[in-house]
């Protein structure tokens, strides 16, 4: 061998060692063991705060509810015998006997009074303390019951009894004293290690009280570009991911072997959102235009491959409270073009446009790729539109400070019609809610107010329907599409199902049938 | 030499606290509260101020400064989400990095030092010439096109490799020649170059004269010679590697500093943030440094000036 060939040669036989040793070696998940992609790390897995929504579903795998949403839209009790509006504002939970936390302790009324105190406690800083803000007090009765005394009554007390996973009250007491998360639950998985930012694993709870049963293991794996999160399901070392993918490469997966793409429809809406603060916005007929000029037909058909279903309200039509006499937004470039003319925006000479807003999104590749559109359809109006897209964390901060003409986001599992109150509500405001436009409707708050203080299931229904002609008339958010629920697996995996919201509870019937 | 080496480690304690001020300072730009990440956006004015009190974050600049400095030097500074020390948090993920540096450097040389010495032996034929279309096609690829390439050549295509992590046998191959063809390209050029000076010199004349076999003259004599510049690109290339594999790190899923900093970035994680780069620039400055000194002993001339 030649002196100029031999270190060479020495530095490319570890190279080809390691090489060798990993064509050896199979990169397919393990049989026992179902592996999750995701594209985002969880950053707060305690059942307290759960603040995005990887976070929300992970936890609630752990750390049970009371009571628990149902697939049509209902609720059901979990940890709950029952659940008795004793009064409009007293409500007494009975707890099963038969439930037990992971490390083998059984699961008592201090248990779910001190989760619950400590949520409220302002101290803790959760994001849910708004949600349970109609708690007045909280108090174990006996040995296996709960008493929720509301401050007024709270229709959609139910949805906020889901919302949160129940802690041992030892765990809460020492969390409090050190700031340490919790960690034991008494939900069908339990957490079996973390490497944070990368992989998270869940173990089957042998002890969950309806029974051991799902998958013995289950792995979150954080693969954070959507092409090589494809390209782990197409080569099999990954099972399942769940709304993580854009349209193209969905439509790439449903062509291959090996892999299934299922959708159902969701109650995710898209929406457009308007600065009412700010002129030329604050005119309705402005606004109007704004959502005529926009064809959500062709992005839903073309953009997003047809993942997506256009929105005339923020609640899904199979909802009992939905509106389905709301005249739609019809794409209509040449009433949007009367509108801004009637509003005081002549299209001027020369082709220069009537008005420009600025629209804020987050740099999400979908995101981006609407907003591009929406530039366009908008500049056919007369409308110049800029786009700017930023950090998330630069986007959230200044559309929560109102720095924003336009922007867009998702409202996320709409179950409860009193949503509305959390983005309509003038009372609902940053940093009380989430209303960033800033509406204000005396009308509109008298209906939220009443919606959310009626237990009477008909009388809420015709008071949201009432809600949703006024928001339409009004149009401070404007609902754009209902986002599918979209679930790539591998062949192999069996017993998945997806809900409305896009929850992870069917992973406690989903099993694996060896390698693909 | 020995006070040429104490000038040069003299200078490090001085350019690591200008570069800490910087550090600090950039933690001070970048947009967005901190508090609204870590307690939410529905969370009340007065809790957001006592956090922001209970983390010193109202603390006038220069006490947060002093502040800063002192938690970095006390090991002390720590993640605001988690509480975790920020050393404990760099401590894990650092090997990773340092590992996938490694093996891309290691890829680099492994194509470079060959292909460009071959090229330089071949001048003006075919051999050069494909050898520099090569580094050419291997500087114009982009890691976020290259990467996702041979994903799908090795791990779909031939089922050799895994896709991404870095747990599986064999994880590392493809981040490393991601990072690593880049690098080739610039060092392929390089080694081309110095040899082509060196095999013109009188030394090698004399070492051909007396007899020795074409290759012996150019791996013993003319590439020991071009050695200098060579192992200057390879330090700085190492240098690159270990504060450059964000891009790379995050299309890989590779649990490295890169993916920290993205993480702490979009978390305003302040003080990891800051720990980051902060350990970044500092490992930047100990390679530079220690690119220096391998100069030195390798060429006896910057001893001497």
């Amino acid at each position: 061998m030649s002196p100029l060939c031999r270190p060479a040669v020495h530095l490319a036989l570890p190279l080809l060692a390691l090489l060798w040793c990993s064509s050896c070696s199979s990169s397919e998940a393990p049989a026992d063991e179902l592996v999750f992609v995701i594209g985002a790390w969880p950053t707060n897995l305690d059942p307290r705060f759960a603040p995005d929504a990887w976070s929300d579903k992970i936890a609630k795998l752990v750390f049970s509810p009371l009571v628990h949403a149902t697939a049509d839209g209902g609720f059901a009790p979990h940890l709950a015998e029952s659940v008795t509006f004793e009064t409009p504002t007293s409500v007494l939970i009975a707890l099963r006997s038969d439930v037990r936390f992971s490390d083998g302790t059984p699961l008592t009324p201090a248990d779910v009074v001190s989760t619950y105190r400590s949520i409220l406690d302002p101290d803790l800083g959760s994001v849910k303390r708004l949600f349970l803000e109609p708690i007045a007090r909280i108090e174990a009765v006996g040995t296996t019951g709960v008493r929720f005394e509301l401050r007024q009554a709270h229709a959609p007390f139910l949805q906020v009894l889901a919302s949160v996973g129940i802690a041992p009250a030892r765990e809460v007491r020492e969390s409090t004293n050190s700031g340490a998360p919790v960690w034991t639950g008494s939900g069908p998985f339990v957490f079996d290690s973390v490497e944070r930012g990368a992989t998270l694993r869940l173990k089957r709870n042998s002890d969950w009280f309806m029974g051991p049963v799902g998958p013995p293991m289950i792995r979150f794996r954080v693969v954070p570009d959507a092409t090589v999160r494809s390209l782990e399901l197409l080569r099999g070392s990954a099972d399942i991911t769940q709304n993580d993918l854009p349209p193209h490469v969905l439509q790439h997966l449903g062509e291959a072997d090996g892999v299934v793409v299922e959708r159902m429809e969701s109650t995710l809406v898209k929406y457009l959102a308007f600065n009412l603060t700010r002129p030329p916005l604050d005119d309705v007929r402005v606004r109007r235009a704004v959502a005529m000029a926009i064809n959500r037909e062709a992005i839903t058909a073309h953009k997003l491959r047809g993942y997506a279903t256009v929105a005339e309200s923020f609640l899904h039509p199979d909802s009992w409270a939905y509106a389905d006499d709301v005249a739609p937004l019809r794409y209509d470039p040449e009433a949007a073009r009367a509108l801004l003319d009637a509003a005081g925006f002549p299209a001027p000479e020369g082709g220069a446009p009537r008005l420009r807003i600025v629209y804020r999104t987050s740099q999400d590749e979908t995101a981006i790729a609407v907003a591009r559109i929406l530039v366009r359809d908008l500049a056919a109006v007369g409308i110049d539109m800029e786009l700017q897209a930023n950090e998330w964390g630069v986007f959230f901060a200044d559309i929560k400070q109102g720095n924003f003409d336009l922007y867009s986001l998702s409202g996320v599992g709409i179950n409860d019609p009193d949503w509305y109150s959390f983005v309509m509500h003038s009372a609902s405001q940053p940093p009380h809610g989430a209303n960033r436009e800033r509406y204000s409707d005396p009308t509109m708050d008298a209906l939220l107010d009443a919606g959310r203080g009626t237990l009477d299931p008909a009388i809420r229904a015709s008071l949201y329907r009432s809600v949703q002609h006024l928001a339409a008339r009004d149009l401070p958010l404007v609902p754009l599409w209902y986002q599918h629920n979209v679930t790539v697996r591998g062949a192999n995996v069996r017993g998945w199902s997806m809900e409305p919201g896009g929850g992870l509870s069917a992973l406690v019937h989903t099993t694996k049938d060896g390698s693909r | 030499m020995t006070r040429w080496l104490l000038g040069r480690l003299a200078l490090l304690p001085v350019l690591l606290l200008a570069v800490s001020a910087g550090v600090f300072a950039l933690g001070e730009l970048v947009p967005g509260d901190p508090v609204d990440f870590m307690i939410g956006e529905h969370a009340t004015a007065e809790r957001k101020s006592e956090l922001r009190a209970a983390y010193h974050l109202d603390d006038p600049l220069p006490t947060r400064f002093v502040r800063f400095y002192r938690e970095l030097l006390t090991g002390d500074l720590a993640s605001l989400h988690t509480r975790r020390p920020v050393i404990e948090v760099l401590g894990e993920r650092l090997p990773h990095t340092a590992r996938l540096a490694g093996a891309a450097l290691l890829v680099s040389a492994l194509i470079a030092i060959p292909l460009g010495t071959l090229a330089a032996r071949k001048r003006g034929t075919w051999i050069d010439d494909g050898s520099m279309v090569v580094a050419l096609v291997g500087i114009s690829l982009p890691s976020f096109w290259l990467g996702p390439l041979l994903i799908i050549v090795f791990a779909i295509g031939l089922g050799w490799l895994p896709v991404s992590g870095a747990d599986a046998p064999g994880a590392i191959v493809l981040p490393a020649v991601t990072l690593g063809l880049g690098m080739a390209s610039i060092l392929t050029r390089i080694t081309r170059t110095s040899v082509l000076e060196t095999l013109g010199t009188d030394f090698v004349r004399t070492a051909r004269s007396k007899g020795l076999k074409e290759t012996q003259v150019v791996a013993r004599h003319a590439l020991r010679a071009a050695s200098i510049p060579i192992v200057t690109v390879l330090g700085l290339q190492l240098g690159a590697l270990l504060t450059g594999t964000v891009i790379t790190e995050e299309i890989f899923a590779w649990p490295g500093i890169g993916r920290e900093i993205v993480q702490a970035v979009r978390s305003r994680d302040l003080p990891v943030m800051q720990g980051a780069v902060l350990l970044l620039a500092t490992i930047w400055l100990l390679v530079n440094t220690a690119t220096d000194i391998a100069y030195a002993f390798l060429d006896p001339r910057v001893r001497l000036r």
